[in-house]
């Protein structure tokens, strides 16, 4: 189990991160969201010893490695650009680690880590021949290699090109499950942090916004820079008269208390009668079926359409109570 | 060699921790520059100043000081232009088009610069000496010191100009000519203008060689002529009048230190405002008209540069009009008392190894220190490392003979001379080795700690490796430095510590005229300078520095 607890990182008089507890448990993938800047970069390289914490404290498997020196820490991290040493070939960028170890023999294990990742056979390519997806699992292998005890991924899948991403962000998830290790990922993807993270935690101006399993997330973001970051498009200003809800000209027929309020509308479906009248700003394909956005107030609200929608087309919807949610 | 942990920032870079290298990285710049740079100076001011400082005002008021300050600058002024008038040209040549042995044309105009300036002056004697190849005795006169300056200093106009306009974006070009300007009008209004940081920064190099010009002066404009570094040294070693020496020293400083601050203004300016792009995307096959261009642009440079090479290649392997060996002979016959043409030769290499390892153990770790702090700290010991660059050989030669004579006198010490290469060489060493540690960038360091290898473990494995490129060319260019440098050398070496340019100097020397044995020890340096050059052509990193 990773443990970091009351993680806080200055630089200069700029605070990075902020009193922010992390738990990983063995074979547990936790996915830190947030847009840059945001922290999550931070608290990784705090994790791994690379920047020197204000306050708080780090355990691996119940052992505080605070003042552990990155080297012998046994936590592998792997570069945003994936830092592989461009003076040696696949195979002693992979090596490094067992030889820094005074392992001298590492060719099968090389050739099994190599294996791992699907690129059995490159030992003697040059890092530089490497297409951007090689390369992020030769960082992989590299890292996987020593054996670390925990693993800690920055933006493992931001260089690829995104119709890949999906596929890569699968074999990644299987491959993580399978090293059995407390593995903490950053992105900026919502999708992806969904796809690899058993938790996910956003972080915002060095804290933690919310954290929790993908769908508790999701259901309920907690604020308005979660709700975005996490892939809702509809946080709006709305007034609550007690009885309806005004947002922009569309008045929702829900009950929440008086006042002026941020919500975040999760969901809505297309209703042929008794629902709320609203104009169809644009309407496009995306597989597997159709959507349709309407404005709602400064927001874009989409829903599942059954065809294209002609733009400007007034159609109704339909807003269970419980997807709207108070911010 | 120390280096911090891994890991902690400096502070200054946000969202990168970086490694701290230690201060002690600074301890062998420290000892080097203050003891050996900074208190002779300070000797040099302080003779300068001695009892009575208004002695220095009166010294300007003799007319021969007065001339020599005047002929100094003018004839650096006329070296700058000439330089610029035929280096330009070629620039465009060799840059905007690509044909058939340019590269072998490049690299012929880029031989004389590293030419010690003695062979230089040996070049020029054998051409335009007394009994010279063309048969013009213009020895002692203006026009030949100009004419070795220009043949010295091509290789800065060309290498400075060219690289900056090999790299300007030819869309610019392109855009002005659909706006209907002119193939005259678009070099007036857009290149020129566009080439101007790297015009000024060339002019003020070459300005500045020719300004503390010492070799060439000395052998080609004796005895008539002189220049300040001339004076210093006749004043100082012939004359011993050490308080107009130092004064001379002074307006040397002062003189070379504003063609520096020109030079790097320039060079900060050059480097942030233009869009560049790709050296070759500028240059194109020639058609037509341009081969005649391409002719008219090289043809004057070509002449400067081949005819004083040719001419010591054919009076030394040739001499009489037919292949021989009688220069080296001569060389052999020479009296041992005076020139000893092996010795000279294995102090020559002695020195040059020992001034390599010098420039190297202190401008390693100085760069490595400039490289990953952004500090004052910093900023004091890359200007430190660079002011040797602002006074001139023979003023640091000048300076050591003031300066180390106590408490200890060190003056006789054999050490004094590599020393006195190694800081000349350490501003180059550590302006090569700079951009190569910066890029060096600090999360592989971190990379590999991640990877359990420790800081000593990274150093070896990741910092080492990077650097030895960039380290051998420095080393070898330290070499060259070391091999051909004169003005320092002739104050400070000891009996018996002849170097190969004293050698020479001394073997055409006033009653020991063996022109022949000159020229055959001038080859066999020239040989050891190229071999040093090839290797560091081959080492140093691609794309770091011109020159």
């Amino acid at each position: 189990m990773l443990e970091a607890r009351g993680i806080t990182v200055h630089y200069d008089d700029l605070v990075a991160v902020s009193d922010v507890d992390v738990t990983v448990g063995s074979g547990e993938t936790l996915a830190l969201l947030g847009r840059s800047g945001s922290g999550k970069t931070s608290l990784l390289r705090a994790i791994a010893g690379l920047v020197p914490l204000v306050s708080g404290s780090v355990l691996l498997g119940g052992t505080d490695l605070t003042s552990v020196p990155t080297h012998e820490r046994g936590i592998g991290l792997v570069f945003q650009d994936f830092a592989l040493f461009p003076h040696l070939d696949v195979g002693r960028n992979v090596s490094y680690g067992l030889r820094a170890a005074g392992i001298v023999d590492t060719e099968t294990s090389v050739a099994a880590a190599l294996d791992a990742v699907g690129l059995e056979g490159m030992e003697r390519r040059s890092v530089d021949q490497l297409s951007g997806g090689q390369a992020q699992r030769v960082a992989l292998a590299r890292t996987l290699a020593t054996r670390p005890k925990a693993l800690l991924l920055d933006e493992p899948l931001g260089s690829l090109d995104p119709a890949y991403r999906r596929r890569v962000a699968g074999e990644l998830s299987q491959l993580l499950r399978a090293t059995a290790i407390p593995t903490v990922i950053v992105t900026h993807d919502a999708q992806e942090a969904s796809a690899l993270g058993d938790q996910i935690m956003v972080l915002d101006g060095g804290r933690s916004a919310v954290s929790g399993s993908p769908d508790a997330v999701w259901l309920s973001p907690g604020s308005t820079e979660a709700a975005l970051m996490l892939g809702h498009t509809c946080v709006v200003e709305a007034h609550s008269t007690g009885t309806s809800l005004e947002v922009g000209d569309v008045s929702l027929p829900v009950a929440v208390a008086e006042g002026q309020a941020t919500v975040l509308i999760r969901r809505a479906t297309i209703v042929t009668d008794g629902g709320t009248p609203v104009t169809v700003a644009y309407s496009h394909f995306r597989g597997p079926g159709w959507v349709a956005g309407v404005q709602l107030g400064s927001a874009i609200l989409e829903v599942e359409a059954p065809q294209r929608i002609a733009e400007g087309e007034k159609i109704q919807i339909g807003i269970d109570q419980q997807d709207i949610i108070l911010l | 060699m120390t280096i911090g942990s891994v890991g902690w920032p400096s502070g200054s870079r946000r969202f990168c921790a970086e490694m701290r290298p230690s201060r002690l990285l600074t301890i062998p710049a420290l000892v080097i520059g203050l003891g050996f740079f900074v208190w002779p100076m300070l000797s040099i001011l302080s003779t300068a100043l001695g009892e009575d400082p208004g002695r220095i005002i009166s010294l300007f008021g003799e007319h021969g000081l007065r001339s020599v300050v005047w002929f100094t600058v003018w004839q650096a002024l006329a070296s700058t232009a000439a330089a610029l008038v035929i280096g330009v040209p070629a620039a465009y040549a060799l840059t905007r088009f690509d044909f058939r042995g340019r590269g072998a044309l490049r690299t012929l105009l880029t031989i004389p610069f590293v030419l010690p300036t003695v062979v230089v002056a040996v070049a020029f004697l054998a051409l335009i000496g007394p009994q010279g190849t063309l048969g013009i005795d213009l020895a002692g006169t203006t026009w030949a010191i100009i004419a070795a300056h220009v043949f010295f200093n091509l290789a800065v106009v060309v290498r400075t100009v060219g690289g900056l306009w090999s790299h300007l974006d030819p869309a610019l070009e392109g855009a002005a000519a659909t706006l209907g300007a002119s193939q005259w009008r678009i070099f007036r209004t857009v290149t020129l203008p566009l080439l101007r940081p790297a015009l000024a920064a060339a002019g003020a190099i070459v300005f500045l060689f020719s300004f503390t010009s010492f070799g060439i002066v000395l052998l080609l404009g004796a005895p008539r002529l002189a220049t300040i570094e001339v004076e210093i040294y006749r004043d100082a070693a012939l004359i011993f009048d050490l308080p107009t020496a130092a004064a001379l020293a002074l307006v040397q400083l002062v003189g070379v230190t504003a063609a520096l601050l020109v030079y790097s203004g320039r060079q900060a300016r050059s480097a942030t405002q233009q869009h560049l792009v790709a050296g070759t995307a500028a240059r194109r096959r020639p058609r037509g008209r341009d081969r005649l261009w391409i002719f008219i642009a090289l043809a004057p440079a070509l002449t400067v540069v081949s005819l004083p090479l040719g001419a010591i290649l054919v009076r030394t392997l040739a001499p009489g009009g037919s292949l021989g060996f009688g220069a080296f002979r001569a060389l052999a016959a020479v009296d041992p008392a005076v020139v000893d043409p092996l010795r000279a030769v294995g102090n020559s290499l002695g020195y040059g190894i020992v001034a390599c390892v010098i420039a190297l153990a202190v401008g390693l770790p100085a760069a490595t220190f400039i490289a990953n702090r952004r500090s004052g700290s910093s900023r004091w010991l890359d200007t430190l490392i660079m002011l040797p660059i602002a006074s001139s050989a023979v003023t640091l030669g000048f300076g050591f003979v003031i300066a180390l004579d106590a408490p200890v006198d060190l003056r006789t010490w054999w050490l004094l001379v590599p020393i006195a290469h190694a800081l000349i060489a350490i501003p180059f060493v550590v302006r090569l080795t700079v951009p190569v540690v910066r890029s060096m960038a600090s999360h592989l360091r971190e990379a590999a700690a991640t990877l359990g290898a420790s800081p000593r473990h990274v150093w070896r494995t990741i910092d080492l490796p990077m650097l030895t490129p960039a380290a051998a060319g420095a080393a070898a260019l330290a070499f060259v430095i070391s091999l051909g440098e004169f003005g320092a050398t002739l104050f400070i070496a000891r009996p018996g510590g002849q170097t190969m340019t004293l050698a020479i100097f001394r073997l055409l020397g006033p009653g020991n005229a063996s022109r022949s044995a000159a020229l055959a020890l001038s080859l066999v340096l020239i040989a050891i300078t190229a071999a040093a050059v090839a290797l560091l052509e081959r080492l140093r990193a691609p794309g770091v520095g011109e020159f």
